[in-house]
């Protein structure tokens, strides 16, 4: 139990880290934009935090083994004023899909933990969302 | 409530007009009307952000068409962050950010140019700016005091601040050299002395003049300007940084775990180039 939480830990640690820092303010040095991918899985955590909200998402492979992927979003006051979203958006266990921009091919994964930038995600009550609200 | 400068004029002429059955109760407040019509300190308060374009995420520089006038130091340091460009994107910017890599304020003047809105608040003798990011609170003082002699160096730095006609004026200095001037990057000394010219140029829109004098890091002096956009409906959030490795690390500590994590990012290799003193003027 401890070392699951403790490697659990260490992913989340460098999840925020690196791809905060990543997605943050710049963007596009890390991520594909020409290339699309998208992911369905089921919710394991979202911490409605700054600077970025975190939403850990456990997807099956396609050799069926899960892996936690890692999302992140606009700055929560962003998030709120542009879609209402709030830190109840996302619930553990909501089955959600993610549509956007994969990391790019030479950028290393950060503790094994992939990560996407969203365009598009559809909710668990089956509402498609693009989550750039108006304006940005 | 208020609009702008001719708001209260505009709310006095109503009152007047109403005034028949309603006068008894509405007197205190068509007194107030009319004092502050008097006096006619321009009403800058509200919400403000400077607006977004249609590919977001600007203005990040303030000077974005050409640099400015760098010393030798600074304009090394610029093209190790890419503040040149103007839109970033470039891997080093982020890994040389003090707000990303050390929690830092923004600090002033970045927060001046920064999407996060800010607040105006007026009082008998301050303006006060709150700006969401950080939650900082900047004082500028109305009262006719100067600059401390002996000031310590702060994020925010001191202000002062006077009316010229409808145009605030506001002179600052005393900012810690941590900081950087602007999200493009681009460098600032302790030496920095920021002079802004603020005014409601319509009841929607505030323009910011400001002008940059840091012979440590500028061969001259140089200006910008910045437009800000009202948001009638909005109030400030609370916005902490870094809360992210907050979270984490209060999970750390309630797992019982508490490993030492040295920091995951690898930093250019290039020292980061200081003001060079003996250039100073």
């Amino acid at each position: 139990m401890q070392a699951k939480s403790l490697a659990l830990l260490l992913m989340l640690m460098g999840g925020c880290f690196i791809s905060a820092a990543a997605f943050a303010h710049h963007g596009a040095a890390r991520w594909d934009t020409d290339a699309w991918g998208t992911i369905s899985g089921t919710v394991r955590e979202f911490d409605w935090q700054n600077p970025h909200p975190l939403l850990l998402v456990d997807v099956k492979n396609d050799k069926g083994v899960v892996e936690t992927w890692a999302v992140e979003f606009h700055p929560p006051n962003v998030m709120n004023r542009g879609l209402g979203w709030t830190h109840n958006t996302f619930k553990p266990g909501d089955q959600v899909t993610i549509y956007g921009h994969p990391e790019k091919k030479s950028v290393p994964l950060v503790n094994g933990m992939k990560s996407l930038r969203p365009v598009k995600v559809t909710m668990a009550s089956g509402q498609e969302v693009t989550v750039d609200p108006p304006g940005y | 409530m208020h609009k702008y400068v001719s708001g209260p004029i505009v709310a006095a002429a109503g009152l007047l007009t109403l005034s028949f059955g309603l006068l008894p109760r509405l007197a205190p407040d068509l007194g107030a009307a009319r004092a502050q019509a008097a006096s006619s300190t321009p009403d800058l308060t509200g919400v403000w952000s400077p607006p977004r374009t249609a590919k977001g995420f600007l203005p990040y520089s303030f000077s974005p068409e050409a640099p400015p006038p760098m010393q030798p130091w600074a304009a090394k340091r610029c093209e190790l962050v890419g503040c040149g460009t103007g839109t970033l994107g470039r891997a080093n910017d982020d890994l040389m950010d003090p707000y990303i890599t050390s929690c830092a304020p923004f600090g002033i003047p970045r927060m001046m140019n920064h999407v996060s809105p800010f607040e105006i608040l007026q009082t008998k003798n301050r303006v006060i700016m709150l700006f969401e990011s950080g939650n900082s609170i900047r004082q500028i003082w109305m009262d006719g005091r100067g600059h401390p002699a002996d000031w310590d160096p702060t994020w925010l730095g001191h202000s002062i601040g006077r009316w010229e006609g409808e145009t605030l004026v506001v002179d600052t200095v005393g900012m810690n050299d941590k900081t950087w001037l602007d999200t493009a990057g681009h460098p600032h000394s302790d030496a920095l002395h920021i002079v802004e010219r603020i005014r409601r140029v319509d009841h929607e829109t505030l323009e910011n003049n400001l002008t940059f004098e840091d012979p440590k890091t500028y061969t001259k002096p140089w200006s910008s300007k910045i437009i800000y956009k009202l948001h009638p409906d909005w109030a400030l959030h609370e916005d902490v940084i870094c809360e992210d490795r907050i979270l984490m690390d209060l999970k750390a500590k309630k797992d019982k775990v508490y490993p030492y994590q040295p920091y995951p990012m690898t930093f250019p290799v290039e020292a980061i180039p200081l003001p060079d003193v003996a250039n100073a003027k």
